[in-house]
């Protein structure tokens, strides 16, 4: 396995700063109906997909997919759009053993913002990370982590 | 402003009551735990005039709440001469946060923020010149982060209760995201934020053959300094000693790192220090002499006033270096308004550390109050 995840620390041009809005115009509903979107929607929101455009709350009771967390909408726009990337800060740590496992289970490959601090190794990722912002390759949890701490120096 | 504000919302479905004591609260935590939901209930209740009846809202300790605009570029327009009220944003609302006044506009403010983000608050570097020092960077131009509280960040906690008619209830409450941990230390290293009196007072009462004291030189090289250390595999217990008040963001920097996979096995055994700042350390040992003190470090948010001070490490700090004490009596109750009496026992500055406080009682009574550190470790020696 090789980079298959890319990481900027930092905000990247271009990157998804609106993923609630991304998600309600122009994510595709049917993709709800998929198992990591059930899973997803499921562990974090507690709520299970009834169909591609009615979700079940245990709270508010039948709701539109567009009352969904950030975290999920975030973290499903990230296993499906390829092109998007997508920022941690708008996923709870509760998104991210879901997200990392898919993204080595499916051989995903995926650029994502580390605005805050997530360190995938963490959350079930394996295999190499590169570091947009210098183009090194990190391998574990700990040079991640010194990778993160050189670019807040350099901040 | 100051003072602690509740906010509290009920409709059919859930509750929600979040307890602000700082002049800026964070909104953090895991997807999906109703921190959206909360703010958009009370935006809701704010904009229905007419039907604030059919919703149970609660508001203590402030006039009211602002929900800024998310669309309009002068929202800062909407703050100017408010006080005493909560200013209220959404993570969505990228037109404030991303905004880069957003910071001196807090720091300018008479008012309380509560906001949902995981991202920090940015700040001018220029327009604080007192934070500039601390950090130790930036120029009139550079954008730093702006210092978020520890205890001042907050999550939301829901409790399930099933109701009469068989129906589900959430009650939900804030917590502190991070856990203040009772602990025992017993360090070989010891790594300070900065170079200033808490690196000194740590140098000269530990005892240097069997602990080190260094320093990361600025808050955004602690990171980089914990990592350093404990891959040189030289030491085994690492106390880090960082300004609580001034560490809420860059906490999850830490956590993230030492509980990596690589770090556990390195078998470096790391605690932090669970202390707003140095001077409030040192405020808390001397309140051995100075009863109504103590008054004033446990419930600061009711001295604090968030026009003065932006936030509480200031606060302390003018305690430690100014000072007097007032009483006043109003409506048959005394209300105590600490500040020192400026002595000649001491003259507190942040750069070079009175030796008053390597006092023999001074330095017992803070290695007290940070826990249970091997007293062999301490080095004290008398005034001549």
């Amino acid at each position: 396995m090789n980079d298959l995840l890319k990481v900027y620390f930092g905000e990247m041009e271009g990157c998804m700063d609106y993923p609630d809005f991304f998600f309600e115009t122009t994510f595709d509903n049917r993709l709800l109906l998929n198992r990591f979107s059930r899973d997803v929607i499921n562990w974090v929101d507690k709520s299970s997909v009834e169909g591609e455009n009615i979700i079940l709350s245990p709270v508010l009771g039948g709701i539109s997919p567009r009352d969904l967390s950030t975290g999920v909408k975030n973290t499903l726009i990230c296993r499906y759009y390829e092109n998007k990337v997508v920022c941690f800060s708008y996923m709870g740590e509760n998104c991210l053993r879901l997200l990392f496992e898919e993204i080595v289970r499916e051989q995903l490959d995926r650029s994502v913002c580390a605005d805050i601090l997530y360190i995938p190794y963490n959350y079930g990722y394996e295999g190499d990370i590169l570091i947009l912002n210098n183009g090194k390759i990190v391998r574990n949890g700990l040079e991640f982590a010194f990778a993160y701490a050189d670019w807040r120096k350099s901040e | 402003m100051k003072g602690t504000v509740t906010i509290e919302i009920e409709d059919k479905n859930e509750s929600f009551k979040v307890t602000l004591n700082r002049k800026v609260t964070i909104l953090r935590g895991d997807s999906g735990i109703g921190k959206t939901v909360f703010h958009n209930l009370v935006r809701r209740y704010y904009e229905n005039i007419n039907s604030r009846n059919d919703i149970t809202f609660n508001l203590t300790g402030s006039e009211g709440i602002i929900f800024p605009s998310s669309t309009n570029k002068l929202w800062q327009d909407e703050l100017k001469g408010k006080k005493n009220q909560v200013v209220f944003i959404d993570e969505d609302n990228k037109n404030v946060l991303k905004d880069g006044n957003i910071g001196g506009i807090i720091k300018r403010s008479d008012l309380y923020f509560l906001v949902i983000t995981r991202k920090p608050l940015k700040i001018y570097g220029y327009e604080d010149e007192d934070y500039l020092e601390e950090v130790g960077i930036g120029g009139e131009d550079d954008l730093i982060n702006l210092s978020q509280s520890v205890e001042g960040t907050l999550t939301l906690k829901g409790t399930k209760l099933v109701k009469n008619d068989g129906r589900f209830f959430y009650i939900n409450e804030s917590i502190p995201l991070y856990n203040s941990l009772s602990i025992t230390v017993n360090p070989d290293l010891v790594i300070t934020e900065d170079l200033l009196s808490g690196n000194q007072f740590f140098l000269k009462t530990l005892d240097k053959s069997k602990v080190n004291v260094v320093s990361a030189i600025t808050k955004t090289n602690v990171l980089d300094t914990l990592l350093r250390y404990a891959s040189s595999k030289k030491y085994k217990s690492i106390y880090l000693v960082i300004d609580t008040e001034n560490f809420g963001f860059e906490l999850n920097d830490i956590e993230q790192s030492i509980n990596t996979k690589e770090f556990k096995e390195l078998g470096v055994e790391v605690t932090i220090s669970d202390i707003r700042s140095f001077e409030y350390l040192l405020l808390k040992a001397i309140k051995l002499f100075k009863e109504n003190l103590l008054e004033v470090l446990e419930n600061t948010q009711n001295y604090c006033d968030v026009s003065v001070y932006s936030n509480w490490e200031k606060f302390y700090h003018h305690l430690l270096s100014k000072g007097y004490i007032r009483e006043r009596k109003e409506n048959g109750s005394t209300f105590v308004s600490f500040r020192f009496i400026k002595s000649a026992k001491f003259d507190y500055d942040k750069s070079d550390l009175d030796e008053y406080f390597l006092r023999k009682e001074i330095v017992e009574s803070v290695y007290n109050y940070l826990g249970d550190i091997d007293k062999s470790l301490i080095k004290i020696e008398e005034m001549p």
